[in-house]
C-alpha cells in the first residue's frame, strides 16, 4: 500500500481509494451537527422563534414597511423584477406569486413566528416576522 | 510540464465538467436551489486521475466557461459559482492531502458542504445584509451531503475506469 501526500497523482488504477472510509463516515456526521447547529450560532439563540408575531417587516430595495399580521389582506410589492404578490390571512404571510424564476419564495410556504423569513432574491424582496405577542421585543439582527 | 496527453485528458475533463455544469443549468430543477452539482464529479475524478492541481484547474475551467458563455463574468451568478467552486476547493484539496484518509466520497461530501456554505455567505453578504439565509442550510446542506455521497460515488466509478485508459494511453503500469 503506497503511503504519502501524492498517492492521488501515483499511477496505477488502485491508487486511490475505493471505498468511503471511517474517517469520510465521521465527516459526513461532523458535518451533519454542524449543519443543524451553524444557524443556530450565526444568527443566533433563536428563542423568540416560537412566539407568534405581530408584524411584517418587508424589505425591497426601495426601502422597508411594517404591515400588520392582525388584519387580512393582500399587499403588492413591487420588485426588480415585477410585482409580487403577498397574503396575510389568519396572522400568517405568505408569498402568494412572485415573478422570480425560481419561486423559492413561494415554496418557503406561510410564515407567522417572530424572526421567520421568506427571502426572494432575485427579486430583491424580503419578509420578515417581527414583534412577539403583545411585546416590543423586534431585535434587528 | 504536463505531457500532450495528460493536457488532453485534463481538457476532456473540464469539457465535461462544463457541459454537465451547463446542462445543470439548463434544466429545470424540481427542487428550486437545489442542484447535484454533476460538475464537481469531473473536479474529483481529476484529483484521483490526474492530481489535485489538475482537479483545481477543472473546477476553475468550468467555472470561467460557464461564466463566459452562459451569463456575464460579474454576474451574481458567475460571483456566487466562483467562490463555491474556490471554497470547495479549499476544503477538498486538504482533504486529499490528509494520507490515505479520506476517499472521494468523503473529499465529495466536504466539497458539496463548503459549496453551499460559502453560497449562502457570499448571498448573505452582498445581496440580503443579513444572516436570515443560514436558515436554508439545514435544509441545502443536508441535501449537498446527499448530492456529496451521490457524487463520490460516480466520481470513483468514473475514476477507476478512466484511470486505466489514462495509464495505457501515457504508457505507464
Amino acid at each position: 500500500m503506497r503511503e504519502g501526500k501524492d498517492h492521488f497523482t501515483t499511477s496505477g488504477a488502485s491508487s486511490f481509494l475505493q471505498r468511503p472510509t471511517i474517517w469520510d463516515t465521521c465527516l459526513l456526521i461532523f458535518l451533519l451537527l454542524l449543519t443543524f447547529t451553524a444557524p443556530r450560532i450565526l444568527i443566533g439563540a433563536s428563542g423568540d422563534s416560537l412566539k407568534a408575531g405581530s408584524y411584517i417587516e418587508v424589505r425591497t430595495v426601495d426601502g422597508s414597511s411594517v404591515i400588520s399580521l392582525k388584519k387580512d389582506a393582500t399587499h403588492i410589492v413591487k420588485g426588480p423584477l415585477g410585482a409580487a404578490k403577498i397574503i396575510i390571512e389568519d396572522g400568517q404571510a405568505r408569498m402568494e406569486s412572485a415573478p422570480c424564476p425560481l419561486k423559492i419564495c413561494e415554496a418557503m410556504g406561510p410564515i407567522k413566528n417572530a424572526g421567520e423569513t421568506i427571502l426572494c432574491l432575485p427579486n430583491r424582496i424580503s419578509v420578515k416576522v417581527t414583534g412577539g405577542e403583545g411585546e416590543l421585543d423586534a431585535v434587528s439582527r | 510540464m504536463r505531457s500532450p496527453g495528460r493536457v488532453a485528458y485534463l481538457a476532456l475533463l473540464i469539457a465535461a465538467a462544463f457541459v454537465l455544469s451547463s446542462l445543470e443549468r439548463a434544466l429545470p430543477s424540481p427542487v428550486p436551489m437545489i442542484r447535484l452539482g454533476l460538475g464537481n464529479v469531473m473536479t474529483l475524478t481529476a484529483f484521483a486521475v490526474l492530481g489535485l492541481r489538475d482537479g483545481a484547474w477543472v473546477t476553475f475551467g468550468r467555472v470561467a466557461l460557464v461564466s463566459f458563455i452562459w451569463g456575464g463574468v460579474f454576474s451574481p451568478t458567475a460571483v456566487m459559482s466562483l467562490t463555491g467552486g474556490a471554497a470547495s476547493l479549499m476544503v477538498m484539496i486538504p482533504l486529499a492531502l490528509c494520507g490515505r484518509r479520506f476517499s472521494l466520497y468523503g473529499i465529495s461530501i466536504g466539497g458539496a458542504f463548503a459549496h453551499i456554505s460559502a453560497q449562502l455567505a457570499v448571498a448573505s453578504a452582498l445581496y440580503v445584509q443579513s444572516a436570515d439565509l443560514f436558515r436554508l442550510l439545514p435544509f441545502l446542506g443536508s441535501i449537498a451531503l446527499v448530492t456529496g455521497i451521490i457524487n463520490g460515488g460516480i466520481a470513483t466509478l468514473l475514476a477507476s475506469r478512466l484511470s486505466v485508459f489514462y495509464h495505457r494511453d501515457l504508457g505507464q503500469a
